[in-house]
């Protein structure tokens, strides 16, 4: 095993899924997100994503936020590449699939969209806010 | 020895195929033949959401064993080709490989070819569209026929006909999802204004059954498609190969590739290489149709030509997708019962004479975490968004027309072993032009309450349209085809795939290498007998 984990593999699994669907995941889950890791992640990461994932492994109350820039600064991050493994995990379950089906749409679709939309460009602009710290902290 | 041996599975090939046992010929199809036996057992016959909620093993056919469905890099071709469907590329790059920089080409040894993950999409060529192929179309129209009858089509007589010649045996069209079905009321309000700036747009015409049909089908519309094929209720070439297999004078031989082929006094001697043990041996028959798709057609043939470093011309529709925002839908119910195939086909004529062609599809059954890492936020703010949102995208898949130039080729390296090697390098003004046109098509459908969100163009081959390395033409050159299919140079092999389209226009080609191959296996039944 090559990997960088500076989590164990359920500590990991869990940070991610509360932040994903705001609950733990169904050991089943967890089991496979610890075989999806050693498969996928396999080789050591670049020393900026080594960075972000060390500080929020630290300061698990970043990660929403420095995810969010992340998709502005470094979609291909190995952060937001483990949160993708993380979030297909949870979608191919019986327990996690409502979390991804589509909801009905009825009127007030709009306004739930725009509050939606607000909530994530504050978490984005946070997570700008956030981002120099990481690199301090690496430093 | 056979009187004819086929060479691949595919659409061309098991079309081929057909004509000639129907007409009475003794066929061996040579095929190397990948099938998944190993997910396909695993899905339940229930409908997506159903599944979903229920399965507790989904995430081995969702996600794949050892995660293969879970895409990490950027957009990629191919975004249909589930871990169910994989197959289909199995075992390619390995037994034929092509060095094709900047290109992002499929190629497959699977039973069925490239068609077993085939959207479907029926575009006959018009009368003008054939033109330079020297064939008119009472000489392809009977053998649409055929292929319709043989494979199942749905659709509707509507804005498209004059666009796609029609078809009597055609069954009813499949249900609109509550998406789309928007878009076309809209549509139908606007039609006379659309109408006038080039603007048409139909239902999709699908080879899908859409009432019972030859033990086949109907749609059960579980929205399924992408990983399995309950019912049979979409044409696979394979299909046609389990068909056939059931009758007299059809062998199917598979786990062979074929290396080469040479004619002889009395027909054509083809030597093949067995996939399991390297084995070699060589087959017999009194003609040739080489069906093992554009590309493995082209190596055979260079090879066996003997014209390593000889360029011939390549061809292949350049793509776009592009994610809308159907904004009739943001507030209105939506329901479960939908076809994940393409839903409605839009043309654009433009005044210069060109089509673009575009098919609208729905997004729902390729699963939410796919489209979450596409969107410029959280991955959680992108889920909970696309929940709500999903039920409004409308995704568009843009064709464009393609012509040979000099910057697109396909060359066989003489090496040991020879290297296939694909270059395409559309001309600058060739891309300014297509953006343009994109950005005509994609303001008519702004009229129709689609708004664009992002412009994905996943690169040269991402349509896997690959054609045109040995035209068919009139005219008598080397490396061309002449209007029977039978390539020049040779007296008794014949090609029945991509290969004979001098051009493309901006339609999907399945359903015409299907008719050109009924044609050509006909035509060689008669010269046989």
């Amino acid at each position: 095993m090559n990997g960088f984990y500076p989590l164990p593999s359920e500590e990991e699994g869990i940070l991610y899924a509360r932040y994903l669907v705001g609950r733990v995941p169904p050991s089943g889950v967890l089991q496979r997100w610890a075989e999806a890791r050693i498969l996928l992640f396999d080789s050591p990461p670049d020393a900026a994503d080594a960075a972000l994932l060390s500080f929020v492994s630290r300061h698990a109350w970043s990660l929403g936020p420095l995810e969010a820039a992340c998709a502005w600064l470094r979609p291909q991050s190995e952060m937001r590449r483990r949160l993708l493994v993380m979030a297909a995990l949870l979608e191919a379950a019986p327990e996690g699939a409502d979390d991804f089906l589509p909801r009905q749409t009825d009127l007030l679709t709009v306004p739930k969209l725009a509050l939606l939309g607000l909530a994530a460009g504050v978490r984005t602009l946070a997570g700008f806010l956030l981002w120099p710290l990481v690199g301090r902290e690496r430093s | 020895m056979s009187d004819v041996i086929v060479v691949g599975s595919g659409p061309g090939g098991a079309n081929a195929a057909a004509a000639l046992i129907e007409r009475g010929c003794r066929v061996r199809m040579i095929d190397y033949g990948n099938q998944d036996t190993h997910y396909a057992p695993l899905i339940p016959e229930l409908p997506f959401r159903e599944l979903r909620r229920g399965d507790p093993h989904q995430h081995r056919y969702l996600l794949g064993d050892r995660y293969e469905g879970i895409p990490l890099g950027p957009v990629r071709v191919g975004a249909q080709l589930t871990p169910p469907r994989m197959y289909v590329l199995a075992s390619a790059r390995e037994n034929i490989p092509v060095d094709a920089p900047g290109m992002s080409l499929s190629m497959s040894l699977g039973r069925g070819g490239l068609g077993a993950a085939w959207s479907a999409g029926i575009f006959p060529f018009t009368a003008d569209e054939l033109r330079d192929t020297g064939l008119a179309m009472e000489e392809l129209q009977p053998y649409y026929a055929e292929v319709y009858d043989r494979v199942g089509v749905c659709g509707a007589q509507d804005d498209l006909a004059p666009f796609f010649p029609s078809a009597p045996s055609m069954m009813p069209p499949l249900e609109l999802d509550a998406g789309t079905g928007r878009i076309a009321a809209r549509y139908a309000r606007r039609r006379h204004l659309l109408n006038r700036r080039g603007f048409f747009l139909g239902r999709a015409r699908l080879a899908v059954c859409t009432r019972p049909f030859r033990g086949r089908g109907p749609c059960d519309y579980s929205d399924m498609e992408y990983w399995a094929d309950f019912r049979r209720a979409v044409y696979r070439a394979q299909w046609t190969v389990d068909e056939l297999e059931a009758k007299p004078g059809f062998t199917y031989l598979p786990r062979l590739l074929v290396e080469r082929f040479r004619e002889t006094e009395e027909g054509v001697a083809v030597e093949v290489r067995q996939a399991d043990g390297g084995g070699r041996e060589t087959l017999q028959a009194r003609a040739l149709v080489l069906a093992a798709g554009t590309l493995s057609t082209a190596r055979l043939v260079l090879r066996s030509l003997a014209c390593p470093g000889r360029a011939v011309p390549m061809l292949c529709n350049a793509y776009t997708y592009v994610p809308m925002l159907n904004t009739g839908m943001l507030w209105r119910p939506w329901r479960d019962r939908r076809s994940s195939l393409a839903q409605l086909t839009a043309l654009l004529k433009l005044p210069e004479g060109r089509l673009v062609q575009s098919q609208v599809f729905s997004y729902r059954s390729l699963l939410t975490f796919k489209l979450m890492k596409e969107l410029p936020l959280g991955l959680r703010d992108s889920r909970l968004l696309l929940q709500h949102l999903i039920p409004s995208l409308a995704i568009l898949g843009i064709h464009h027309e393609d012509r040979p130039s000099p910057a697109k080729t396909c060359i066989l390296l003489p090496a040991d072993p020879d290297r296939l090697e694909v270059s395409y390098e559309p001309a600058a003004a060739e891309v300014l032009r297509q953006r343009a046109d994109e950005k005509r098509l994609l303001s008519c459908f702004l009229r129709l309450g689609c708004l664009p969100l992002k412009t994905i163009r996943p690169g040269h081959g991402a349509s896997i349209h690959y054609a045109g390395t040995f035209p068919m033409t009139p005219e008598d050159r080397p490396l061309t085809c002449d209007t029977d299919g039978r390539l020049r140079g040779t007296r008794r092999v014949y090609l029945a795939d991509g290969s004979f389209f001098p051009w493309l226009p901006p339609k999907g080609l399945t359903f015409n290498i299907m008719a050109h191959a009924s044609r050509v296996g006909a035509l060689l039944a008669g010269r046989l007998r």
